[in-house]
């Protein structure tokens, strides 16, 4: 395929997806190796940041989306009628900060770091499709096992776990304290 | 003078056990055991205790103040390591191990979890910024996929001729079906109307047997009922039966007219 037809089924594909496509999908749909796609897709991205579009390509772990400019955030909102989304409360925000750095973890764990009875809030985040399940651990009772989901990626921008920044180490702790 | 620069150069290497407090002897531990990569379930406790005493020895060659709690860990790990040595099966020795192990595992969840704190606004600004990547509205139920149609617009006029055909069935008759006969009434009624008309308005009245009789052709007669009854639909004539019969007159008003005149 040429060059720039590739481009452009590229685009097409996501746009009428909607949602994230995986690398391996569209190499296979597009017949052309998957460093070739990823190489297409890196320049896609890049041109729209660039050339100041109105739309982003985002890369979550092996798929790709393409959303809006962040800049514009504002004014499709308003055309679009759609509320803001709620700021994760401050429970939820804990719970699932301890899944990330931890994952994956029980149930159990999450309450005996936070102190406090965990379970509403791990539904509401199930629900919300930010966590979920990861097996079981090996254990007596043998508890459920949770993970952050991709969808967590994508509500905090990240391109995979490895970008999580680092928890604020010991001397930082001390700081605090002092 | 050389002092301070050892100093610099410790910290320099990055190692902050050597420039910070350990809050607590526990996270003295916790921190020795990263450094190895062990898990607290793996301690030993010669290992531990040995790196234990090389830090204190370190601190007081440094004249750095220790806290006493320190001084007593040390103890307690000695005492621990003298009652292994004695027999490796102890039980009070293994009980405090145990004890040492859970109050670690205890200090390090702490530990997370306040990390975990500092973390928070970190996280909160995250997802305020992806926030605002907005894609296309997720669909609720499953869809199938739309299938685009492909019909040639030629499909559409044979469906349209089709249509007239049958229409042709069911259209009613053309005028030139009728042509035998409308339009070629050799009495229209019109002309009998006026007619009448004008036979009323000189006699006054007439009688309807009268008017029958002098048709010659049951096409006349047929023109002249219609006549009447149209003349009647126009209020221009009144029908008014006396005895079996029938009387045409004009309407009163008329009569006095015309009988003026």
């Amino acid at each position: 395929m040429e060059w720039f037809t590739l481009h452009a089924a590229i685009e097409s594909i996501l746009f009428a997806s909607g949602e994230a496509v995986s690398l391996q999908q569209l190499s296979r749909a597009l017949e052309e190796r998957p460093e070739t796609v990823e190489a297409a897709l890196q320049e896609l991205m890049n041109d729209y940041q660039k050339t100041g579009r109105g739309i982003r390509l985002i890369k979550l772990e092996e798929s790709y989306q393409m959303v809006t400019a962040p800049e514009y955030a504002t004014i499709i909102r308003a055309i679009l009628d759609e509320r803001k989304p709620e700021r994760l409360s401050r429970s939820a925000l804990e719970v699932l900060s301890i899944v990330a750095y931890y994952q994956p973890v029980t149930k159990a764990y999450v309450e005996q770091l936070r102190g406090v009875d965990s379970a509403y809030t791990i539904g509401v985040l199930l629900d919300r499709e930010l966590l979920e399940e990861a097996g079981r651990l090996d254990v007596p009772g043998r508890p459920i096992l949770y993970r952050t989901s991709k969808q967590f990626l994508r509500a905090f921008g990240l391109v995979s776990l490895d970008e999580l920044p680092e928890l604020p180490n010991q001397l930082k702790l001390e700081e605090e304290r002092s | 003078m050389d002092q301070p620069i050892y100093h610099l150069e410790k910290v320099l290497q990055g190692k902050e056990e050597e420039a910070g407090d350990f809050i607590g002897p526990l996270d003295l531990i916790l921190h020795l055991l990263s450094k190895n990569k062990l898990e607290i379930q793996d301690i030993s406790i010669s290992q531990i205790l040995e790196q234990y005493l090389e830090w204190v020895s370190k601190r007081q060659e440094l004249n750095l103040e220790l806290a006493s709690e320190f001084i007593a860990m040390a103890a307690h790990l000695m005492y621990i390591k003298s009652r292994m040595l004695l027999s490796s099966k102890d039980e009070e020795a293994l009980t405090e191990m145990e004890l040492l192990i859970a109050s670690l595992e205890e200090r390090q969840k702490q530990e997370s979890f306040e990390r975990i704190q500092l973390g928070l606004s970190m996280m909160e600004a995250l997802y305020q910024g992806a926030s605002n990547y907005l894609e296309t509205p997720k669909k609720l139920l499953e869809d199938r996929p739309r299938e685009l149609l492909s019909q040639n617009p030629q499909d559409l006029f044979s469906a349209m001729e089709r249509l007239v055909l049958r229409q042709h069935e069911s259209l009613p008759p053309s005028v030139t079906s009728f042509h035998g006969l409308v339009g070629q009434e050799p009495y229209p009624v019109e002309q009998k109307a006026a007619e009448l008309y004008c036979l009323i308005s000189m006699g006054g009245h007439v009688s309807l047997q009268q008017l029958i009789w002098d048709c010659r052709s049951r096409s006349e007669l047929v023109a002249m009922f219609l006549a009447v009854l149209e003349l009647c639909r126009s209020s221009q004539i009144i029908l008014s039966s006396h005895e079996e019969e029938v009387t045409l007159s004009l309407p009163q008003c008329e009569t006095a007219a015309l009988i003026a005149t």
